[in-house]
């Protein structure tokens, strides 16, 4: 990819998104707070131009390019019912008197392509049901789970293929989740869950 | 509905957040670690921008009162990214 | 339309409530994590999105979805850090076998 083409496309991108954020902050368009809009989006692209350039140069970042438009759209709709799954699960799991919870620490190997779709992935982990992003190590992720029953999203893999497929057509193997209880002494055993 | 029965289940809805603002602060002060604080705090942040909405609307400056929200928003998440980093480089973070 | 609004805004104070709960009641710093992210997350989203709706479509509701769309994607983040910061000082999970620990 051409260096300074993609440096430019992602300065307009950046000041486009910042434009649109200070009308939606200010709400007036006299000459007055445009100026104002103006001067604030040059010092805030001037303080993160250094941020701007290395986002540009990683090449890693080019996944944002083959993003499935479809299934991007589609994928915030299924990601709200998951979020409204897990919610009542964690309530019921916190409301209920005995505590019904068996924690452990699960990781995998997640060969998803450059740091954009790693973040929608961690993301979603910890906000869906009884899993939680712990620690992301190049491709390797550390997840924490509260109970068995519902981790099962990562444990099968679902949710990877899911972040997979909405950046490139080929899908994820199998993710291979171990399974350990402590965090320095690792004793990892393969899942599904045995306790 | 009328404008004053809105204003009465906002207020009780207010009341029902102040609790559950008031009580991480249990997990503050007892926490057996500094990371059972910081989360104390960041559940306290998250309830106190809905209280500040909240109160906005009961004034009805609720223009006024979002972008004192959104500013509180963003000093609470950067205070925990901060306060994740120091103590992830620290060693003796654990208390 | 309000109606609908204020319903939305008790099931996020509902939700803000089991949250605050769960930070109090679970035994350790990473099940108390589970609690600060999922349920808080959805009960600001879902106030939010109620204010929203009773303040009916003028510029503080494109505000109030700016707040949800913000927030969204930092408390996980934010949680995601802390959480981070613990494994790497080495906090060991608990687990069923260890009893209460309050």
């Amino acid at each position: 990819m051409n260096a300074p083409h993609s440096r430019a496309i992602h300065f307009a991108y950046e000041i486009l998104a910042l434009g649109l954020l200070w009308l939606g902050f200010s709400g007036k368009i006299d000459p007055l707070h445009l100026s104002f809009g103006v001067i604030s989006i040059a010092i805030v692209v001037a303080m993160t131009r250094t941020l701007v350039v290395a986002l540009s140069d990683d090449h890693e970042n080019a996944a944002v390019g083959r993003l499935h438009l479809g299934r991007a759209l589609a994928y915030p709709y299924w990601l709200s019912w998951q979020i409204m799954v897990a919610n009542f699960q964690v309530a019921r799991m916190i409301l209920s008197p005995k505590l019904p919870i068996n924690p452990a620490i699960l990781r995998f190997n997640s060969a998803l392509p450059g740091a954009l779709p790693k973040v929608v992935l961690g993301n979603s982990i910890t906000l869906t049901p009884g899993t939680f992003t712990l620690d992301i190590d190049g491709d390797s992720f550390l997840v924490h789970a509260i109970s068995p029953q519902t981790a099962q999203g990562v444990i099968d893999g679902s949710m990877q293929q899911k972040v997979a497929a909405l950046f490139s057509d080929r899908l994820e193997e199998e993710p291979g989740v171990e399974l350990s209880f402590s965090v320095s002494k690792p004793r990892w055993k393969a899942a599904p869950w045995t306790m | 509905m009328e404008g004053r029965t809105v204003d009465y289940v906002i207020s009780a809805l207010a009341f029902i957040i102040g609790i559950a603002l008031l009580l991480p602060f249990y997990r503050v002060i007892k926490g057996p670690t500094v990371f059972d604080r910081m989360v104390g705090v960041s559940v306290i942040g998250t309830k106190t921008i809905i209280l500040i909405c909240l109160t906005g609307f009961a004034f009805g400056r609720i223009d006024m009162f979002i972008d004192i929200a959104i500013a509180y928003a963003m000093l609470n998440f950067l205070g925990s990214i901060v306060i994740a980093k120091y103590l992830e480089t620290s060693p003796e973070g654990r208390t | 339309m309000t109606v609908l609004g204020l319903v939305l805004l008790f099931a996020g104070a509902c939700f803000v409530l089991i949250g605050s709960i769960g930070v109090i009641r679970l035994p350790d710093f990473y099940t108390r994590a589970h609690a600060a992210s999922k349920p808080d997350t959805l009960g600001l989203v879902l106030s939010m999105a109620g204010l929203a709706i009773i303040q009916g479509g003028d510029l503080s509701s494109i505000k109030l979805l700016l707040i949800v769309a913000f927030v969204a994607i930092a408390n996980p983040a934010a949680t995601h850090a802390l959480g981070r910061s613990a494994v790497r000082s080495g906090l060991e999970p608990w687990t069923v076998g260890q009893g209460a620990k309050r």
